[in-house]
């Protein structure tokens, strides 16, 4: 009891911590929540742009209808500026313009060239396509038409094909992005909850004059590891309570799904691994203030290398080999291959229960050698 | 007294392990973090050439338009597609097996695409499909046109085949022109690395927040003692943030150097302005340290959580959890980030990488010095006169 009044007396003084990293991995899982309903059938993506018609003309206007059709249109009313900024950060992707005097020159048969400006991504590929699809059918009905409303006409008629396109899954998976992003956000929040207090509560209990203070004490040692492992457990399975209760407010009803029970179950063998490595920790760093810096590298070392802040598809090569040697990198695997599994059965699971042996045996590398370096140092002078 | 009191600050500095942490190692530990992270990001968004199956069948080597456009669409180092002809099982199991964005199959003269997800690669699998079909529409059209036109003049003789082959090419290969005025500098990566180095120049706070603890009587003993000897205190601060301006400005350079010559950032052309900008904001970071440590009447460590989490929460705002958040809230809140340290910097940094004219940089700069002569004021005022009859 003493020992877990202890741990309860640092969680206390520390909740202030924990409260942040809840208030993190609540921001950065709404951030990535797409919403959108999932109807089974294919959509087109519909890239955000500017159009900035300087012409007044039916075939200006016909190509600035045809662009709102494909795309999404916005309007920035701030200036120039306003509009730099919106393209720099990726609000908009490509800014259209249509020159003064664009129809006549058009049907005059002269040049007249719309300007981009856009950011080189897929999307601003695509309404490049739009633009040069659209430009050669109407340079060629110009060609041969007598009139602006003949050629529109043709354009519309020209552009007017649809294509038969079948979805095969049906996954919902913008219920899935949602949980995986959650899932996997939720990584550095309990590796920050659990090591970052766990640590501190070991660092106190193997503070020296308390060290020494135990060792001397009619305490059963056998009785008073024991203690620190209930106490140490206890708090990890709050955690993972706490966190699995977040993601059904989170994102709903899809935690109690055979799906979501899994994400629950990886998330359990992730917090223990986080346990156990917060024990070699406190085996090897003795210092508090170090604790603070020794944890922030290691919790945001494994966020950023092993796919719970970028995806892993943006990961380089190189980075994703290297954090294979992470535990972090084996949870997000399992998170991000139940985000794709639609049905569950032996082939599906077998990877994901791999996954899961792997944390299991990441949680006794650590465990073995928590015992052994503090084995070592248990020789008190 | 100044240059006595500069040497001790230093070494006083310089033997915090943990202040030495967090100002000079960990802005580096993190710009690495954010390099391996992001080094791909951008290029992952690039279109990039997309992997489709074609199902082998006598309806598709029937369709000549989409067996050509297909073929042209594959060739050459520019190409859009990567495609694999196989049969509709194997095509079915690839698209599984996510090898294929898309696969097309053929039944008489129609297309249809099929697809696993919804996706920017299958829109445009669709979308050039669709082209494909428009474009046979065209030729189609014309051909029609210029043959009605040729009868109702009463020419029969007409060379079907070229006709329908001129008009393809023309319309095939028609050049487009369209003028690119994108900016070469538009890698929104950099506001990670610019976010950070305003979050150092703030983190400087740490520093000369720790030294004028040293100064105040109610904090330390060490304070106590200044406090009864017959030194002037102007000196001796002076001489404390003299060195954490001279220790800030030294990590401030390793980063600098970390970020140009191992990371590669691209900070623009404008060196004296960077300097300027870096100086300004290590000041700024400096005399924030001091207005916490000076207005705040509680004990070191919950000094340090209010500096800290001012910084990071300044940080958030300016971008370095994820870029997004500076344009939110200068858009929606402009003022918080007018006010905000962090972002004047960031914001100054990205103008200067981004803009050509420095207008947006010398409001930043402006901005940055007003906010370092409001924290002087305020710390001279809190600092000047202190007196206690009993401590």
């Amino acid at each position: 009891m003493t020992v877990f009044n202890a741990f309860l007396k640092v969680i206390r003084k520390n909740i202030g911590t924990i409260i942040l990293y809840t208030v993190i991995v609540i921001f950065f899982a709404a951030a990535n929540m797409q919403t959108g309903d999932n109807t089974g059938e294919f959509v087109s993506e519909k890239p955000e742009i500017l159009i900035e018609n300087h012409d007044s003309s039916l075939i200006s206007e016909n190509l600035v209808r045809y662009l709102t059709d494909n795309t999404e249109v916005k309007e920035i009313r701030d200036g120039e500026e306003a509009i730099s900024d919106a393209l720099f950060y990726r609000e908009i992707c490509c800014v259209v313009s249509i020159p003064k005097n664009y129809s006549t020159n058009i049907m005059a048969g002269k040049e007249s060239e719309i300007s981009i400006k856009a950011t080189g991504d897929y999307h601003a590929s695509f309404v490049e396509m739009m633009l040069r699809r659209y430009i050669r059918i109407q340079n060629t009905y110009a060609e041969i038409s007598q009139n602006e409303k003949d050629t529109v006409e043709q354009i519309n008629s020209a552009l007017d094909t649809k294509t038969e396109i079948e979805m095969t899954s049906k996954l919902d998976i913008t219920s899935l992005t949602k949980v995986k992003s959650y899932f996997n956000f939720a990584a550095y929040s309990i590796m920050s909850c659990i090591i970052f207090i766990i640590c501190l509560v070991l660092s106190s209990f193997n503070h020296m004059p308390v060290r020494k203070r135990t060792i001397i004490s009619s305490m059963n040692d056998k009785k008073y590891n024991a203690c620190l492992l209930m106490s140490s457990s206890l708090y990890v399975l709050v955690v993972w309570l706490f966190f699995a209760v977040l993601g059904y407010v989170m994102v709903g009803n899809i935690v109690f799904t055979p799906v979501g029970g899994l994400y629950i179950l990886n998330m359990l063998v992730f917090a223990l691994t986080a346990l156990s490595l917060a024990y070699l920790l406190s085996t090897v760093i003795h210092a508090k203030n170090a604790i603070t810096g020794v944890v922030n590298v290691i919790t945001l070392g494994f966020s950023f290398l092993c796919g719970v802040f970028v995806p892993v598809d943006y990961l380089p090569s190189w980075v994703v080999s290297a954090a294979h040697i992470l535990p972090a990198y084996w949870y997000v695997e399992s998170n991000n291959r139940l985000a794709e599994t639609e049905h569950l059965n032996v082939d599906s699971l077998a990877p994901i229960f791999i996954n899961m042996l792997v944390l299991v045996g990441f949680f006794m590398l650590f465990a073995i050698s928590g015992i052994i370096v503090s084995k070592k140092k248990q020789k008190i002078a | 007294m100044f240059l006595h009191n500069f040497k001790y600050s230093l070494i006083l500095l310089l033997k915090n392990k943990s202040l030495v942490f967090w100002t000079l190692a960990f802005p580096i530990i993190m710009a690495m973090l954010f390099n391996m992270a992001f080094s791909d990001l951008e290029s992952g968004d690039k279109l990039d050439i997309i992997n489709i199956a074609v199902v082998n069948s006598v309806d598709f080597d029937n369709n000549m338009i989409f067996k050509e456009s297909l073929e042209s669409l594959s060739e050459g180092d520019d190409r859009l597609f990567n495609i694999s002809y196989v049969s509709a099982a194997q095509a079915k199991t690839m698209l599984e097996e996510k090898e294929i964005a898309a696969y097309l199959s053929f039944h008489s003269d129609d297309v249809k695409v099929t697809v696993n997800s919804n996706g920017i690669e299958e829109t445009i699998v669709s979308y050039v499909v669709e082209e494909i079909k428009s474009d046979s529409d065209v030729i189609m059209d014309i051909g029609t046109q210029y043959i009605q036109s040729e009868i109702a003049k009463g020419n029969y003789n007409i060379d079907y085949e070229k006709y329908f082959t001129d008009t393809a090419n023309d319309l095939l290969y028609r050049s487009v022109n369209i003028k690119d005025n994108s900016s070469s500098h538009l890698s929104y990566v950099m506001i990670e690395y610019y976010s950070l180095i305003a979050m150092t120049c703030l983190y400087g706070g740490l520093l000369s927040m720790t030294l004028i603890n040293y100064r105040l009587a109610n904090i330390s003993s060490v304070g106590k003692r200044s406090a009864v000897s017959p030194v002037r205190k102007g000196g001796m601060i002076l001489g404390s943030l003299a060195a954490s301006f001279v220790v800030q400005l030294f990590g401030l350079l390793l980063l600098y150097l970390v970020m140009l010559f191992l990371i590669k950032v691209d900070f623009g052309t404008n060196l004296p302005f960077i300097i300027a900008l870096s100086v300004t904001g290590v000041f700024a970071g400096l005399t924030f340290g001091v207005v916490c440590a000076v207005l705040l009447k509680v004990n070191e460590n919950v000094k340090l959580t209010v500096l800290i989490a001012a910084t990071m929460a300044g940080s958030f705002l300016s971008g370095v959890m994820g870029i997004t958040m500076k344009n939110i809230v200068d858009k929606n809140v402009p003022f918080l980030n007018q006010i905000n340290p962090v972002a004047m910097i960031t914001d100054g940094l990205y103008s200067l990488y981004y803009y050509e004219t420095p207008n947006r940089f010398y409001f930043d700069i402006i901005s940055l010095a007003i906010f370092s002569a409001v924290m002087i004021l305020i710390s001279i005022r809190g600092l000047r006169r202190q007196k206690y009859d009993s401590i």
